[in-house]
């Protein structure tokens, strides 16, 4: 068998050029029989991780490079180069290619990328021999000159290579078959080995790869499109498709005739395939040896202030958080601690994890230290040890949370540990921390961004040149599918029938169909990961190539699939809104009640929760708030932590929760799995008593009585297992591992050991063959859908914080959700809750308002007197359109302002931002009043907005900027007798518009009030009038979408629901596929919408609408107006 | 110069054309002739479907540059370089002569 080493292949992760995964390519080139086998993708190691994975699940040794450009002094590209780490170098070559990829990223104002040619030899040449070798192919200036016909040059360019890389320098001698003398035509081809064989340099084959099969270079046409901004046929393509993966019988032939077309003794041919072996061989890569494969590498000790052995301070930190976490513990409780704490040590020191838990501790503490909000995610929830040492707020013996299930016997790579902080404040800890660790140790982590659907149908759009109005219409129909089902989808879909009618006369929209399915999944650009922080040794940067991020802190080139492999420490830093919306609650509580904090919210006086200062400490309040869950009851849960959507709403509605614990399963249940599985009935079943509990069998009363017998958690199947089979809890957690990838896997395994599980006291059996057969088909059937409690449990814990401050404080916490933003809904939506729980919304003022919703007091506080129905929420000036942050801060350091006059004057706002502005108002009050007090004549009203904005345009027209002489900076001007009167005032609907074009909320009244005619005339009902009706009553409801969502559905078939706000609440209306059907596009292309269908009962407080129908609601009113105009 | 005119070919066992008839004349192929690969405008050719895995013959066209001499008389002679485009293997058909390119050509029209 005739074997061939590609050195040159590019991934799909040299984005918009490579079509296809390095695992399919190493796939492919194990079938070939090869020894090894290459990636050199564009600018860097984005693939390389996998690649190497990939060739170790294969059996095959891997080789590692990249093709980067070179750069002359004057930025111009001096055409590509491959570099190829050398492998069995000690990871040398590894480092050597890792720090020149991210020289050649260096930021240097907008220069692209690439390697600067006068620091090519100190980059690439290593002080004790060369570690890399570079390929000089049919693109590099070498293949360049060949290709102009220009000899003389072309050898220049080689000799200096050659003085560079003396020994480690060879000519990649590539063939496409492009048109004769272009580079990689034949003749180039043979050129380029003569004169390689001529300078007495190495010469390899290679075929430049980019895609995997002929087929594919399809599809790199459309990558190429979306590379050049733009259609195919602007810009010169590839000159054919020869770049995909040849076989060995092809690269031989293709050796052979590149040497027949030369002036080259046939003997050439097999050298040059030996070359190509020999070079492969010193790139080959020991995984272990160059890069300490899966080898944890974290930061040293001495960094993390950790003198001597870290086993031995991770126990005595653990120690010293006992007082601090149980100070209230009795004698039993306090063993039961220190039990489970030692048992979790010991584990946690057997896999030497030690300076791990005191790195990721070390972390969180200097949050603490800066004042911010964090709390861990994750199964790390379920370890003891992270609570003692504040990693985690989650008390594991609380909720019965196993710490097997985050840390089991057979773990070899760190564990994840996942923090949650305020996102406000996330990019402040990323400095800290690259200031702590030194910016040798830390990196951000990369982001791989695939095309989906949506962005697939774009950019292949825009590669057959279709124009903007054609893409947006085929994108906006495009809801939750995979691109590459999108023909199928043509059929089955009823918001695509127009689109598909289309593909019938329309040979393009055919092609972008296909185009779309082409494009599905490869990598698209890389970007930032949203929390990802990598922490490493002082020998971060030899492993990982870094470049810039859009924050400025270096990134690195790997992605969360690689960590792992490459033994990095990875901690997922989430900047959460809730924890800034948490954080900006408390101190909105503490600046308006000051010691008044716990009267203003209706809590005990003496709540050790509450400071005498103020200050609230969230993560103590208790767990069993009965206002707190009488308020998640009534199911107007939005703002609160993840049970604000529709789907969720519904279900709170019918659960009605009691207890925290309901709280846990609720977002255990809310997911695909449990949805189909049907685990919510029997839950809700048992709950509201309609049914006993069924514990399956006695032994597991003890812990499945946090769920009513329903196996929901990982936890349970866990202990499940152990108590059957009599395993660890490590080993039953390692067995359900396996189940979530073949649940009948372990069933042989499970019923030998069930059965053979003997009372070692009676000697009898402790569970009935009967038995076997209820729990075995217990665990079949929930064992894959089970949820790790300890994430519940995390998650669960905003949820219940949030609601509670809800409860206790609706306008301090309504304003800092407002201020940011942290949920699933248009902040017009939070402010209709605003609107609908009675809290005054006052107006945009820029004398008033600040950067963020603040919370006002009306009317002076009386004494004795709680201050419920006095706080309104002032709106915020950082969500005026087009506001920048520079004017922002003029006026807020101005406050306040006398005049409008002097607002212009000091604010310097810029004149459509002073016009927006005067249009929604926010100048209303300093044109009417004045430090000089009320000076309008007796009688005289204050002016109207259309005066103010009258005013504003004279103030604003080109060259009447008043200016002021220096010395009279101080001297204040009443200017009211400059505002134009006689203007009409804003009717309401003015107003509405003015605030949705500029605030995007509707401040002063509903949008859906412009409308109001119309609507009577339908006779739509109100959403806070439907909980009223009986069921199945035939209703017309309209508003304005708040939510789309298509969930898991136990049937498997699509069902769309639909949001719709109209000011007095929310209705949720479900389309099944008849009702989609009917609905065609308006389904998921419209805002404003009146829905048909019949009422359907969900609980007690719950009410929902089965849809028959729905319009787009300005069609209808275009429809309605028309006659009426004639 | 674009031709795009059908001609018939006589090839060599390997597929290389040997002689051409192109207008009435028959050339015969000087050079050693060199296989090429062009490609084509696949977007904009009507009724064409490019679904993953079907296209593979679709963007390429296999060509040969030979240089040739006319043979026979006829009424345009010409000494010069030549494309020549090969039918698919897969439908038949004939060969295309997509460019021919002539110096003294060149000089007469550009002249």
């Amino acid at each position: 068998m005739t074997t061939f080493t590609h050195l040159n292949v590019a991934s799909a992760f040299s984005a918009h050029h490579g079509t296809a995964r390095p695992e399919a390519l190493v796939a492919a080139q194990a079938a070939f029989g090869a020894r090894a086998a290459g990636i050199a993708d564009r600018d860097g190691l984005y693939g390389a991780v996998r690649h190497i994975r990939a060739c170790l699940a294969q059996g095959i040794a891997p080789i590692v490079g990249v093709s980067l450009a070179v750069l002359e002094k004057d930025g111009r590209a001096a055409g590509r180069i491959t570099v190829l780490a050398h492998g069995h170098t000690d990871g040398s070559g590894w480092a050597t290619l890792a720090r020149s990829i991210s020289a050649a990223h260096a930021p240097r104002g907008k220069r692209a990328v690439g390697l600067l040619r006068d620091r090519i030899g100190h980059l690439l040449r290593g002080a004790d021999g060369a570690t890399v070798t570079v390929l000089l192919g049919h693109d590099s200036d070498v293949g360049q000159a060949v290709a102009t016909g220009d000899l003389p040059r072309a050898r220049v360019c080689l000799s200096w290579w050659k003085g560079i890389l003396p020994d480690s320098l060879a000519v990649e001698v590539v063939c496409h078959y492009t048109e004769p003398g272009e580079p990689a035509s034949l003749r180039h081809a043979a050129q380029m080995l003569e004169l390689a064989e001529a300078q007495d340099v190495t010469a390899v084959l290679g075929n430049a790869v980019r895609y995997l099969e002929p087929d594919d270079a399809l599809t790199g046409d459309v990558l190429d499109a979306a590379s050049h901004l733009s259609a195919l046929g602007a810009f010169t393509p590839q000159p054919n498709g020869q770049a995909w993966l040849k076989t060995p019988d092809d690269m031989h032939a293709l050796a052979r005739r590149i040497v027949q077309f030369s002036t080259l003794p046939a003997s050439t041919a097999p050298r040059l395939i030996a070359s190509t072996e020999h070079v492969g061989e010193r790139c080959t890569l020991d995984p272990d040896e160059d890069l300490g494969w899966r080898r944890a590498k974290i930061p040293e000790n001495e960094v993390i202030g950790l003198t001597g052995d870290p086993n031995a301070v991770l126990w005595s930190t653990a120690e010293a958080g006992i007082s601090e976490r149980f100070p209230y513990a009795d004698t039993a409780e306090l063993t039961r601690v220190r039990t489970r704490m030692r048992d979790e040590l010991v584990t946690i020191n057997e896999f030497g994890f030690a300076s791990y838990f005191l790195t990721v501790a070390d972390v969180t503490s200097m949050m603490r230290g800066m004042g911010i909000r964090n709390q861990a995610r994750g199964s790390g929830a379920g370890s003891l040890v992270n609570y003692l040492l504040h990693i985690s707020n989650v008390d594991p013996l609380e909720h019965d949370l196993l710490f097997e299930r985050f840390l089991g016997n057979k773990r070899e790579t760190l564990p994840d540990i996942d923090i949650d902080v305020e996102s406000a404040r996330r990019h402040e800890i990323y400095r800290a921390i690259f200031e702590r660790y030194g910016s040798t140790r830390v990196s951000l982590m990369a982001m791989q961004n695939t095309y989906r659907a949506r962005g697939a149908a774009r950019d292949a759009g825009a590669a057959l040149g279709l124009t903007e109005d054609q893409i947006t219409f085929v994108a906006k129909n495009i809801w939750r599918f995979n691109a590459r089902d999108f023909r199928d989808a043509l059929g089955r879909k009823p918001e695509l029938r127009e689109f598909a009618e289309l593909l019938h006369t329309d040979d393009k929209l055919d092609m972008l169909v296909d185009l779309t399915e082409r494009l599905d999944r490869l990598p698209r650009h890389v970007s930032m990961h949203p929390c990802g922080v990598i922490l490493g040794n002082n020998d971060l940067y030899n492993l990982t190539p870094v470049q810039p991020s859009g924050m400025g802190l270096p990134m690195s080139q790997f992605d969360k699939d690689d960590i792992d492999d490459v033994g990095l420490l990875k901690l997922d830093v989430l900047g959460v809104r809730m924890q800034s919306s948490i954080a900006y609650t408390v101190s909105e509580i503490r600046r308006l009640h000051g010691s008044r904090v716990a009267l203003a919210g209706n809590l005990p006086l003496d709540a050790p929760y509450i400071n005498p200062d103020g200050h609230l400490d969230v993560d103590s309040i208790p767990h069993d708030d009965e206002a707190t869950y009488e308020s998640i009851r009534t199911a107007h849960t939005l703002g609160m932590f993840q049970i604000e959507s529709p789907g969720q709403r519904e279900l709170i509605g019918k659960m009605q929760p009691t207890e925290y614990n309901d709280l846990i399963a609720d977002i255990s249940l809310f997911r695909p799995g449990p949805m189909k599985g049907n685990m919510v009935a029997p839950f809700l079943d048992a709950k509201h008593g309609f049914t006993m509990p069924n514990y399956l069998h006695s032994r597991f009363r003890y812990f499945l009585g946090d769920s009513y017998g329903v196996v929901i958690y990982h936890e349970h199947i866990l202990r499940m297992l152990h108590e059957c089979m009599g395993v660890s809890l490590a080993e039953a957690d390692e067995l359900r591992r396996s189940m979530e990838k073949n649940t009948d896997s372990i069933e042989t395994n499970f019923r030998t050991r069930t059965a053979a599980n003997k009372d070692s006291v009676t000697g009898k059996r402790l569970f009935t063959d009967a038995d076997i057969e209820r729990i075995w088909l217990v665990l079949k059937g929930f064992g894959s859908f089970g949820f790790c409690k300890a994430h519940g449990a995390a998650f669960a814990l905003p949820t219940y914080q949030s609601a509670w401050l809800k409860a206790h404080y609706p306008a301090e916490f309504l304003a800092g959700i407002l201020t940011h933003d942290p949920g699933m809904y248009p902040r017009r939506l939070l402010l209709a809750e605003v609107r609908r729980m009675g809290i005054p919304i006052l107006a945009l003022d820029v004398n008033k308002s600040d950067g963020c919703y603040r919370v006002e007091r009306q009317a002076p506080q009386a004494p004795n007197q709680a201050v419920d129905g006095t706080l309104g929420i002032r709106l915020s000036l950082r969500d005026v359109q087009g506001i920048n942050e520079k004017e922002l801060q003029r006026i807020l350091l101005g406050q306040p302002f006398d005049s409008l006059t002097d607002f212009f004057e000091r604010a310097k706002p810029s004149r459509s931002l002073l016009q927006r502005l005067a249009l929604v108002g926010a100048l209303d009050d300093i044109a009417a009043t004045s430090i000089f007090g009320d000076g309008t004549a007796a009688g005289e009203p204050p002016p109207t907005r259309g005066d103010v904005i009258a005013r504003v345009r004279q103030l604003t027209a080109a060259n009447r900027r008043v200016h002021f002489p220096e010395n009279q900076l101080d001297f204040t001007v009443d200017d009211r007798h400059l505002i134009p009167r006689g203007n009409a005032e804003f009717t309401s609907e003015e107003r509405v518009h003015a605030e949705l074009s500029i605030l995007n909320m509707d401040a002063t009244a509903h949008v859906l009030e412009s409308y109001r005619p119309l609507l009577d005339e339908l006779g739509v009902t109100p959403a806070n009038e439907l909980l009223g009706l009986w069921n199945k009553t035939e209703v017309l409801v309209a508003g304005i979408r708040v939510a789309t969502q298509t969930p898991p559905m136990k049937s498997g078939k699509r069902v769309v629901f639909i949001s719709l706000d109209d000011g007095t609440g929310c209705s949720d209306s479900t389309f099944f596929e008849e009702a989609q059907e009917a609905t065609g596009p308006v389904l998921f292309g419209t805002r404003l919408m009146v829905i048909r269908g019949r009422t359907r009962r969900t609980g007690e407080r719950g009410i929902s609408i089965e849809a028959s129908n729905a319009w787009d609601l300005r069609e209808l009113w275009t429809q309605f107006g028309s006659p009426r105009r004639k | 110069m674009h031709i795009n005119e059908t001609v018939s070919v006589e090839t060599l066992p390997s597929g290389a054309p040997i002689r051409f008839v192109w207008r009435g004349v028959t050339y015969g192929v000087v050079s050693s002739p060199e296989p090429w690969i062009s490609r084509r405008s696949w977007w904009s050719e009507g009724g064409v479907r490019v679904a993953r895995g079907s296209a593979a013959g679709l963007l390429e066209v296999p060509m040969w540059r030979v240089d040739a001499l006319p043979l026979t008389d006829g009424a345009q002679r010409m000494d010069g370089t030549f494309d020549l485009a090969q039918p698919p293997a897969a439908t038949g058909g004939d060969w295309v002569l997509v460019t021919a390119v002539s110096e003294e050509l060149d000089e007469r029209l550009f002249a």
